[in-house]
């Protein structure tokens, strides 16, 4: 009998708590909820199923090589070892660098590694050493224009905060469906309660999205039905209303801010009835919310990633902090406060990196590449030939960053592809190298990303469940290993073998008196943090040298954002009636692209990623529900088939994404169960980027839909 | 709260699949299946995650406090079909 | 390197014809092709011709899973395609690794009583699939001019064609009921409806969700006779809470205050019919009471010897569907199936390697949507542990091959494009009426609209609005 072990997930951010059970020879048999764990939290069926992966017949299991040229869209691969993988990529990696210089290497790290604390410690250092500008990650995907935001706000990129969901008395959730996606940036447990009970306690629970979503009902609160894209909008109307309705707090406002006077001139022009046209709400609708919003005794503006998303997420971001503040909700119990975590610190913004290309010059915002270059222009300077090698480690960039087709074409022009995952996906098909990594279950753990932004804050240690099996390895330790072999500084040398992993999360642990051996000591590894005072907020956030929140911050100024907001208001007041807009999909069963290959996840309708359309647009379109329909863009097009889904708001479509699999041959499951992939006809290339954030647009793009013949 | 299969249920056990704690019974290998005129979710068992949810193919699942006025009912009938199989 | 894929043919396209292949597409080890051979010009089985119009919550299954299925891209969709004229059965066997058999039930069992070849007299599946435009039934005309409708039986089937001749007309409009059927009912004088069975109400055979729903029929009375005492305590507690629940719902059901203005439906529990009166046209029926008998936990009905009459105009046999022989097939007659070993199909206890069952006509008509599930799962499993034991012969045919050959003997072969072409046809005839569809029911309609020119539909222009 192998006794249970506490473990926690790694697949979002609350980390939520698992108990792992064994058979006799100690292999994992079943993930189950740990109830015991004295943070509480209860893992979800993602988490729960992870076994999917872990035993998936289809892991990559040894370095492989291909031995047929990229240009074939499926690969050869045959079976080589560790040494020999080094040394041919080493000796490639240096003879590129000699050609083309340093710069011209390139890495794409994606989200998995977020979730990896010995990775997340040892990847600046690893990409520093390979001394390239060219570090890309998946956060120009998701949510770069909060950390953009945060440094011109308050100084520092980093100054997260969360929602005190426990005790506010109303709840606005921006773009965002949190009963889905577990909430981001913002780490609470698999508890819809938590949310259930605002509106059982008498407060009140908002949703503004182009979509009824599982997130709200009933029991939570209604949805206000917006127009994509337009919440920006929604927020200037707020803000309007907020000081039209005296909401300001004078004193605190006149004690942290700046620049308060040209925020409040910004807003002015932008009343409830200006607004209402262009976001598809009703001003008194508008102005219901901001009332409430103001009469709360406490209230809180979650907005999350179909925001960011959708071209003006620095705007949003901005007006989001700024209703907070004004309205005294920042620091405030039931407002939005810093919790305590291993990393309370918010370093400030220690300089911004110009890094010119062929296609322009890029700003990097340090410290940490806390705004990283865009990923959607990896693929015209893999064109251009400003890349010449990428190394992709647990990302999936061919799929998840717009513009397939463009990529796939370029990736051929790479004189080196090499990617670290735990699958051979659909990059990795294309790859010179795929080499095997390792899952959570098969390393040891901290629960370092949510780790500042939890509801109930603790930290958690969970040893490696399992011994990685064939030669699957840390992708810290392969991606040493390659520094090395090419002869560069790897800071993990001289012997990779030596316990690095343990060695950091001992040293991030030491902040709070924390050891390994103290947390396995304790019951499910958790030790419970002792909460922080609300207003510590000011104190740690505020990273400006006068210590006060620049309501009005001069780089959004210069870098256009003001006026791109007017401009894209005249463009979408301009806009012809029945403009179709893709938003995206959060489905639970499909995270980003992992999942794609889990069978109980690709059954029966989920095999497959039609066109959610509400039934008036189909209707008006001379469409029938099941109808093969062309999507296009100015940016390319995709087939796929129409599903009625009254959940929308008239003129909006849904896709999800994570599909598009037809030619990942080496994941069965995900390429029997192709899909199309809807990031393929988003915009891409340089014009398709948010200024100072670097963020895609990916969701509010206008589409056109035709019956495919 | 939970998730409550409600009357159009027809043992399409899809949700049984997914479920990743086991709460939804009958599933196929259990001699009950073959004689229930539908699904039922454990309501202690439940773990609220929703992923039961849209694999109906007959959208028969409901959060508890959404069930339409004429299948409230059905929560307690789900309840009540866990507490007679433990006789 | 191409992997030579499993080619299944698949008899049927119905429920379990449908669960087969999605099992079969789910498999990752076996690269797998299916073709469907369906006699209709439509998909779905049942779902389109069985299920209720106004069910339709069960009808989504279809939008939410079914299609997915259908649309695959390793499934082709042979519609209008009759097995045993068309195609013979040891062609299929032939041209496939292996052949399911999904066609489930042909045939009914009759009341078996005197006087039912009398006009008025029917099967409750040429009721069914007339109100659900099957083609067989297209031309059906039923007499609903006489006040009360008899149906004997008291399944699912049962209480599905007594809501439907009770129903509210202005409800059944917004259905996907056929045409003629609405037009009959519009006009309907039946005010009564009588489910007769020989059973008490504890073991009818109906199912409590079907009975509740007669809760939600506007200006219908429910009313009772024959045994609704509580149902005896037994020794099965899930059984025992079915039948309690059962009983409250009947309770419930006729306590209700009642209109005289309303229709009425009557459950007439432990009566057995003995004949049908009538000269050429059904008059009346006959039967007697029974009492239900308990010896130990045996429950037997013992008849009274009294005959009472009932008049009514039409009398509705739904005592239950049994599969029919298909030639090439073994056919075990007592039981309407084909004989099988866990979907193997099976002929004097000698394997018949490469031909399968699965639905109805592997274990009889019993179960609802979902059991064909479980039942395909293990057909399926049988098939693929019978190519990994090597016991399948190769297909000698590709797909495009069967199609080719297909086409010689039929022109109009519905394919999925043509199906979707006759969906769209339906769907939007409905979308006019705030109907999910408007049911075409004749052969020739339907052909019709498959391989009718398509037209572009209109779109708004891509790149209108751009950056």
């Amino acid at each position: 009998m192998v006794e249970p072990k506490s473990s926690f997930c790694r697949i979002c951010e609350p980390a939520c708590p698992l108990k792992v059970h064994f058979d006799a020879a100690g292999r994992p048999v079943e993930l189950a909820p740990d109830f015991d764990n004295p943070a509480q939290g209860v893992a979800c069926h993602k988490g729960l199923s992870y076994l999917e992966i872990h035993d998936d017949p289809d892991r990559l299991n040894w370095p492989m090589k291909r031995i047929n040229p990229r240009t074939e869209e499926r690969g050869e691969f045959v079976r080589i070892g560790w040494e020999q993988a080094f040394e041919e990529i080493g000796a490639r990696l240096r003879a590129i660098r000699e050609e083309h210089g340093a710069k011209s290497v390139a890495t794409y790290a994606g989200n998995p590694g977020a979730f990896n604390s010995t990775w997340t410690m040892f990847a600046p250092y690893l990409k520093e050493a390979l001394d390239t500008q060219f570090r890309f990650t998946s956060n120009t995907q998701d949510t770069s224009n909060k950390m953009a935001t945060f440094a011109e706000v308050y100084g520092s990129p980093s100054a997260f905060k969360i929602p005190d969901i426990d005790n506010t008395e109303f709840l606005l959730c921006i773009g965002t469906n949190p009963k889905v996606s577990r909430w981001t940036l913002m780490s609470a447990e698999n508890n819809w309660d938590i949310v259930k009970d605002i509106s059982r306690r008498g407060g009140k629970v908002r949703f503004v999205n182009p979509r009824i979503t599982e997130s709200s009902s009933v029991e939570t609160g209604p949805t206000l039905l917006i127009k994509p894209g337009t919440d920006a909008y929604f927020l200037a109307a707020m803000l309007h209303e907020v000081e039209a309705l005296n909401g300001f707090d004078v004193e605190i406002v006149a004690k942290y801010g700046r620049n308060v006077e040209a925020m409040r001139a910004f807003v002015r022009p932008y009343s409830p009835e200006v607004v209402a046209g262009v976001t598809g709400l009703t001003a008194e609708e508008i102005r219901t919310v901001a009332r409430e919003f103001v009469d709360a005794k406490s209230g809180i503006i979650y907005m999350a990633t179909g925001v960011n998303q959708s071209r003006q997420g620095m705007i949003a971001a901005w007006l989001v902090e700024m209703l907070q503040f004004v309205t005294g909700n920042l620091g405030r119990r039931g407002g939005t406060y810093k919790p305590n975590g291993l990393l309370t610190v918010c370093p400030p913004v220690t300089g911004i990196d110009r890094i010119e290309t062929s296609i322009g010059t890029f700003e990097v915002l340090q410290p940490g590449m806390s705004v990283p270059l865009p990923a959607n222009i990896m693929t015209p300077l893999i064109a251009n030939g400003d890349i010449k090698a990428l190394f992709v480690i647990s990302g999936n960039p061919l799929l998840t960053v717009a513009g397939e087709t463009d990529a796939r074409r370029a990736y051929r022009n790479l004189d080196l592809l090499v990617s670290i995952d735990i699958f051979r996906g659909a990059t990795g098909e294309l790859a010179d190298y795929v080499l095997p990594a390792l899952d959570f279950l098969e390393r040891q753990d901290i629960n370092l990303v949510g780790s500042g932004m939890q509801q109930r804050p603790h930290v958690k240690y969970s040893e490696a469940m399992v011994s990685p099996a064939y030669e699957r390895r840390e992708e810290w330790w392969i991606l040493s290993r390659i520094l090395q072999a090419a002869g560069l500084n790897s800071p993990l040398a001289d012997d990779p073998d030596l316990d690095w992993g343990s060695e950091a999360i001992e040293r991030v642990l030491a902040n709070k008196d924390l050891s390994i051996d103290k947390l396995r000591s304790l019951p499910s590894g958790t030790a419970l943090l002792e909460p922080l005072p609300y207003d510590t907020v000011f104190e740690k956030c505020l990273q400006h040298p006068d210590k006060k929140i620049d309501c009005f911050p001069a780089r959004f100024v210069s870098a256009g954002l003001f006026d791109r907001f007017e401009q894209i208001f005249a463009e979408l007041s301009a806009e012809p009636e029945h403009v179709l807009k893709l938003i995206s999909l959060r489905t639970p069963y499909m995270n980003n692209s992992w999942f794609s290959n889990a069978p109980k996840f690709r059954k029966g309708r989920e095999r497959d990623n039609p066109l959610h359309m509400n039934r008036a647009d189909v209707q008006r379109l001379g469409l029938v529900e099941g109808d093969a329909v062309t999507m296009a863009t100015d940016f390319g097009s995709l087939e796929t088939h129409i599903f009625v889904d009254d959940s929308l708001r008239e003129g909006v479509v849904a896709m999800s994404h994570g599909y598009g699999q037809a030619r990942t041959f080496a994941l069965r499951v995900a390429q029997q169960n192709g899909g199309s992939n809807c990031n393929d006809i988003m915009p891409n290339g340089p014009g398709s980027i948010e200024p100072l954030s670097n963020m895609a647009w990916l969701s509010a793009v206008p589409v056109s839909v035709m019956r495919s013949t | 709260m939970t998730y409550v299969i409600a009357a159009p249920c027809v043992a399409d056990y899809s949700c049984v699949e997914i479920c990743p704690v086991a709460a939804i019974s009958p599933g196929p290998e259990d001699p009950e299946f073959e004689r229930v005129e539908q699904l039922f979710i454990h309501p202690d068992v439940c773990i609220d995650c929703g992923a039961c949810l849209d694999v109906c193919p007959v959208s028969a699942i409901f959060q508890e406090g959404s069930l339409p006025a004429k299948w409230q009912h059905y929560a307690a009938i789900n309840r009540q079909y866990f507490e007679v199989i433990a006789l | 390197m191409t992997i030579p894929a499993l080619r299944i043919a698949i008899v049927g396209s119905g429920p379990a014809g449908l669960y087969a292949a999605g099992h079969l597409l789910d498999n990752r080890d076996h690269s797998v092709e299916v073709d469907f051979f369906e006699r209709l010009p439509t998909p779905w089985g049942l779902v389109r011709t069985g299920v209720a119009p106004d069910h339709d919550d069960k009808k989504k299954i279809t939008d939410r899973l079914f299609d997915f299925t259908l649309r695959d891209p390793r499934v082709q969709f042979f519609g209008n395609v009759t097995v045993g004229k068309d195609v013979q059965v040891v062609e299929l066997t032939q041209w496939y690794h292996a052949v399911i058999f999904a066609h489930g039930a042909g045939d009914h069992n009759a009341i078996g009583i005197p006087g039912e070849d009398l006009e008025g007299v029917w099967g409750a599946r040429d009721f069914v699939q007339f109100y659900n435009a099957h083609p067989d039934q297209a031309d059906l005309r039923f007499d609903l001019s006489h006040p009360r409708a008899i149906i004997v039986g008291n399944g699912n089937v049962a209480l599905d064609i007594a809501r439907i001749l009770t129903a509210d007309i202005a409800v059944l409009e917004k259905t996907d009921i056929a045409q003629p059927a609405l037009d009959a009912l519009r006009a309907s004088k039946i005010r009564e409806v009588v489910i007769m069975g020989r059973r008490d109400l504890e073991f009818a055979a109906f199912n409590n969700p079907e009975l509740e729903e007669f809760g939600h029929l506007d200006g219908v009375d429910i009313s009772a006779s024959g045994a609704i005492e509580p149902p005896v305590s037994e020794s099965d507690p899930v059984l025992a809470w079915r039948a309690r629940r059962r009983y409250e719902i009947m309770e419930r059901l006729t306590s209700r205050p009642r209109l005289t203005s309303n229709r009425q439906i009557v459950f007439q529990f432990l009566a057995t019919p003995v004949g049908l009166r009538g000269a050429g046209r059904v008059e009346g029926l006959d039967y007697v009471r029974n009492r239900v008998m308990r010896t130990g936990s045996t429950i037997t009905y013992e008849r009274s010897s009294t005959v009472e009459t009932l008049d009514a105009g039409l009398v509705l046999s739904a005592c239950g569907y049994r599969g029919a022989a298909l030639k090439g097939l073994p056919f075990e007659e007592a039981a309407g199936i084909v004989p099988n070993k866990g979907g193997r199909v099976i002929d004097a206890d000698a394997d018949l390697p490469g031909t399968y069952v699965t639905g109805w006509i592997k274990r009889g008509c019993r179960g609802i949507i979902g059991s064909n599930r479980r039942c395909a799962h293990e057909t399926v499993s049988s098939l693929i542990a019978d190519q990994e034991a090597g016991l399948l012969q190769p297909a000698t045919m590709t797909g495009k091959q069967v199609r080719a050959l297909l086409t010689t003997r039929n022109k109009r072969i519905v394919q999925f494009c043509n199906w979707r072409s006759i969906d769209r046809s339906e769907r939007q005839a409905g979308q006019a009426l705030g109907r999910p569809r408007v049911k075409l029911a004749q052969t020739d309609a339907l052909l019709e609209a498959a391989f009718a020119p398509q037209r572009q539909a209109s779109a708004i222009k891509p790149g209108e609005v751009g950056w």
